[in-house]
């Protein structure tokens, strides 16, 4: 095990934490992952910290296991499997460049959806985010998970808005992805011109390796995200319906033909736990509402943004009247404006824990066609197992400029019952295995659901271990996760 | 090739299927660009062991097992495009896929299509335009495979702007491996279809492909899920004249058009790009530069002559074209006003002449289907041409510097009278990439392919522009750097990497090492296992 002299001797005394209290938030999180106390947390603050602890960690082989966002945390991913250290990246929270013209910033690990936000908002630029992240969620954490945000036509690929990034290897090299591996110094690279904005290299893409990898294959000091220009004028708009079909069918033809930006479903229970202000309120809206939401935005920019908007309302209507589902800028007393603001902005406290206290999310990727059959199978599951629909979320976010659906549950309970939260662990594999059963596609296999994914697909298990045996020889980084 | 291993594919693909005939084999060393390896001639200097036909993935994976087992290297080839599709040493296999030239599926909902290797761009196309979607046609042109272009390869295209880099247009993916396994990438591994080519975890279209494909060295790629978007135009898009440059569209589409802006200068030009992309107005965007336009517009080298003393002075140099297709009457009538607001804040203005019947049919048919101009234009000529800033990916602060660049160091070598006189101007572009986040350019240069000293001249004229962008810490292009390095018998990385801030060499030699242990891929355009 890595000695905590040595550890204090990179980044000084102050920033190795091991008092209980600590160890203790590190331990767990609020997914069902065993909790496991790591040996102490260091806080890095520069490449060459990151590159020494890296370098302590394999001739102690100790497990270093890299977190970045805040808490509360949800997935397991960041919990010590075999014990270790936790490397805490959130001291390096720097926005290190916002560059208006090239539409792109560079930011470190530990700055945060609303930090950016602002920064870019100076600009004129903004950065399409997840759907009301946490206020503690990394930016840097999100592009690397794939977290899907809620712009589809801004959503190129499942990498968006991950550009380039700097990281260190577990074999203990640094390496820089895209064209900000050179020619030149990153310093040189600016003063050329340069943004760091093409994200592949000649003939590989470490960046797609990186994404997904939970921390296991190396630990990433910055990266640079694709921003967009800030729209001069906004029109969200609503549409309900009983039928998911329904709004599937508007929600295709509003990206296909790229009429608006945000856009998003939600079920009943969702969209009044995230836009419930009080209990009774959110109550009172799952009575109320039809079963499924949807928004989407109409947006101008530069030139010509009234005119714009205009005719996208037009066409969009027109779709819409097409579908057979009306438009609303309120729905059961819930404005439009205020939908898309609480569904941009970063949420405290987190909007899928003020009413519940605790939420486990089933996230997994879907053909068009599978979508419905998938809700009905997990509310099949969920009624098998006396869990209420009123505790369901549901979440549908067209990805990909529309080439495939992100779907997520949500599984609303009371964390102080013990006896609710085994049924809900008992449902959230039962349902999970039943969905994959049925063709959900679980791109990003959390903790106690990777064996499950993995027995699947023996060839891609084989390959990945291939991988890591490359970018991570000795195991040290988050072992336990993923295959590894 | 010992006997026993040729038994064995005959038996895998049958007799008819396989050949060793010289005159066969021959044939698959003939490609563009080959006089750059070839000692003067256009046949490289390897001829295959074999040629095989297989028909099935399964049939790929037995040749490569065969491969594996008996010492031999093999490479795919599909529809083969340039001296990357020829053998780059001796004892090559080579697997032509045209057998496997199924489009197997269209998705409407999930707007994609599935397809073998030999399914060219104009078949899916053709057949994607029937239910109202698209697909990015390259600039190589769309007689080319689309898995290819998507898996191995590169290949950028004047629709770009509004579909992407074909990098990020493919999905899933049926990878059979070079030791003979096959890999299905993302949610086709799962048996969950062929909606992603990401995961589970991290991603293996990571070790695909970069910018660039493994062109042929890693693998062969037997199906894939290619993205379509959607098409405002009509089902069909028929001509008359067809490979002629009086190619005329029979019924021009009313939700579509095309327009020439020109400048003053190349910063104008840029700002009115950046603007252009901005807006996300444009569904293609791009022209050839005035210089290799004339060059090529004739019917033959004396008109081309002709037109170009008559024409180079009337077309502006800074010009290029945006090809605008809505899918409604107001959306077609906002993007052409702001078009023309973007214009009066960049100074830029129409030049109408484009927009005459003649001009606008067959730029629109180059813009949507790849049509025959830059062929004609690039060929008739000399009998060849290579692009220099051949995958040069820019950015706004970098466009103007490559095209400045190019130019300049080009009129130098042209002055030399060893390549085709097109002023400097010979460019293709500008290319912007997903309304406007990345750009792209090249500069076309004709070369006579049966003079040594043209083709020197060539060489010399790509590594001294390399060189220069090098120097300026712009980025190398690769496929420029590729031709310059087998040229010398050198490895492109090699020559690459030392102005990198990090060696990549190491990292893509450990992929080279753990998915082809028996180093029985063709690498020679890849990366050499040791």
């Amino acid at each position: 095990m890595m000695e905590k002299e040595k550890a204090v001797g990179v980044v000084g005394a102050e920033h190795v934490l091991d008092s209980p209290e600590i160890l203790k938030r590190y331990s767990c999180d609020m997914s069902f992952t065993p909790s496991r106390t790591p040996s102490c947390v260091v806080r890095p603050n520069s490449l060459e910290h990151v590159q020494a602890l890296i370098k302590l960690a394999a001739e102690a082989n100790t497990p270093l296991i890299p977190v970045s966002s805040g808490e509360p945390r949800f997935r397991g991913d960041t919990v010590p499997t075999l014990g270790g250290v936790i490397v805490d990246m959130s001291r390096m929270n720097k926005i290190r460049m916002v560059d208006r013209k090239d539409r792109v910033a560079m930011v470190e690990p530990g700055v945060r959806f609303g930090e950016l936000q602002t920064a870019l908002r100076k600009e004129g630029l903004r950065l399409p985010t997840p759907l009301s992240p946490r206020q503690t969620k990394s930016v840097v954490g999100s592009c690397l998970e794939r977290e899907p945000h809620i712009i589809p036509k801004y959503h190129l690929d499942h990498s968006e808005p991950l550009l380039c990034c700097e990281v260190v290897f577990g074999a203990g090299d640094v390496f820089r992805t895209g064209e900000a591996g050179g020619p030149g110094t990153i310093e040189e690279q600016q003063q050329a011109g340069r943004r760091q904005k093409i994200p592949m290299e000649i003939q590989m893409n470490i960046n797609r390796i990186l994404q997904g990898s939970q921390g296991t294959l190396g630990i990433v000091t910055w990266a640079t995200v694709r921003c967009e220009v800030l729209p001069t004028v906004q029109k969200p708009l609503l549409a309900a319906s009983d039928s998911l079909q329904q709004l599937l069918e508007l929600a295709h033809w509003l990206v296909r033909l790229r009429l608006g930006d945000e856009l998003f479903i939600l079920n009943d229970v969702n969209f009044a736990h995230l836009m419930g202000t009080k209990l009774e309120m959110v109550n009172g809206l799952k009575e109320e509402l039809p079963q499924w939401i949807l928004l989407f935005c109409l947006a101008g920019y530069e030139f010509l943004p009234q005119e714009r908007m205009s005719y996208q309302e037009k066409d969009a209507s027109e779709v819409a009247k097409n579908v057979g589902v009306p438009l609303y800028e309120t729905l059961c007393t819930v404005s439009a404006n205020d939908v898309l603001a609480r569904a941009t902005s970063p949420s405290e406290p987190y909007w899928k824990l003020r009413w519940s206290g605790a939420c486990q999310d089933i996230p997994f990727i879907s053909a068009f066609h599978g979508v419905p059959e998938l809700v009905g199978v997990m509310q099949e599951e969920a009624a098998k197992r006396k869990f209420p629909l009123s505790h369901l979320g549901i979440y549908v976010q067209p990805v990909c400029q529309g080439h495939g659906q992100h779907c997520e549950f949500s599984l609303f309970y009371d964390p102080t019952s013990p006896r609710e939260a085994e049924k809900v662990k008992e449902l959230y594999f039962a349902a999970s295995k039943a969905l994959m059963d049925r063709g959900a596609f679980f791109s990003r296999p959390y903790d106690l659901l990777s064996e499950m994914v993995y027995n699947r697909d023996a060839a891609s298990r084989e390959a990945l271990r291939k991988l890591k045996n490359i970018f991570d020889p000795k195991n040290i980084l988050n072992p336990g996760k993923l295959c590894f | 090739m010992n006997s026993e291993a040729y038994k064995m594919v005959e038996n895998i693909v049958g007799p008819d299927n396989v050949s060793q005939d010289p005159g066969v084999l021959d044939a698959y060393t003939y490609q563009w660009m080959g006089e750059m390896t070839g000692g003067g001639t256009r046949f490289g200097p390897y001829r295959p062991a074999c040629v095989a036909l297989p028909s099935t993935t399964e049939e790929v994976q037995a040749i490569v097992k065969v491969c594996n087992r008996f010492g031999l290297k093999f490479k795919a080839h599909s529809t083969g495009w340039g001296l990357y599709a020829s053998p780059g040493g001796g004892g090559v296999v080579v697997l032509d896929l045209r057998r496997m030239n199924r489009l197997i599926e269209i998705n409407e909902k999930d707007m994609y299509a599935v397809v073998e290797p030999y399914v060219i761009w104009a078949q899916l196309q053709a057949e994607a335009m029937r239910k109202g979607l698209n697909c990015v046609t390259i600039g190589a042109g769309s007689c080319t495979s689309a898995l290819a272009n998507c898996t191995s390869v590169m290949g950028v295209a004047n629709n770009n702007v509004s579909m992407g880099y074909n990098e990020r247009n493919v999905l899933g993916v049926e990878w059979v491996l070079p030791d003979g396994e096959i890999l299905r990438l993302g949610s086709l591994g799962s048996g969950a279809g062929w909606i992603t080519g990401d995961g589970p975890g991290p991603s293996l279209r990571g070790v695909m492909r970069g910018a660039f494909g493994a062109l042929g060295g890693f693998g062969i790629f037997t199906r894939c899920a290619i993205r379509l978007y959607q098409w405002g135009g009509p089902p069909e898009l028929p001509s008359e004249n067809i490979v002629s440059m009086d190619e005329r569209i029979i019924g021009y589409p009313e939700n579509i058009k095309l327009i020439a802006p020109y400048f003053d200068d190349r910063v104008s030009f840029e700002e009115a790009i950046a603007n252009i992309g901005e807006s996300e107005i444009a569904y293609a965007t791009g022209l050839l530069e005035r210089g290799l336009m004339t060059l090529g517009l004739g019917i033959d080298n004396r008109q081309s002559a002709e037109m170009r003393e008559n024409m180079a002075p009337v077309i502006p140099k800074f010009i290029f074209t945006i090809l605008l297709v809505a899918n409604s009457k107001p959306e077609l009538e906002h993007q052409i006003r702001v078009l023309e607001a973007i214009l009066e804040h960049t100074g830029g203005k129409k030049f109408e002449m484009v927009e005459q019947e003649n001009y606008r049919d067959i730029i629109t048919l180059l813009l949507v289907k790849g049509g025959s101009v830059p062929a004609r234009g690039v060929f008739s000529p000399t009998g060849s041409f290579s692009p220099i800033l051949c995958g040069f990916f820019a950015t706004r602060g970098t466009l103007v510097k490559a095209m400045d660049d190019s130019e300049e160091i080009k009129r130098k070598h042209v002055e030399s009278g060893l390549l085709a006189d097109d002023m400097g101007e010979g460019g293709w572009g500008p290319l912007i990439i997903d309304h406007g986040h990345a750009e792209y350019f090249e500069n076309e240069t004709l070369f006579d392919p049966q003079v040594p000293e043209s083709i020197k001249a060539l060489i010399d004229l790509t590594e001294e522009t390399n060189q220069s962008l090098a120097q300026k810490k712009l980025p190398i292009p690769f496929l420029s750097q590729v031709k310059v390095a087998r040229s010398k018998g050198l490895s492109a990385h090699d020559t690459i990497a030392p102005h990198m801030n990090v060696d990549y060499r190491s990292w893509q030699r450990k992929f080279k090492q753990a998915f082809d242990p028996n180093d029985t891929g063709d690498s020679c355009n890849y990366i050499e296992s040791k």
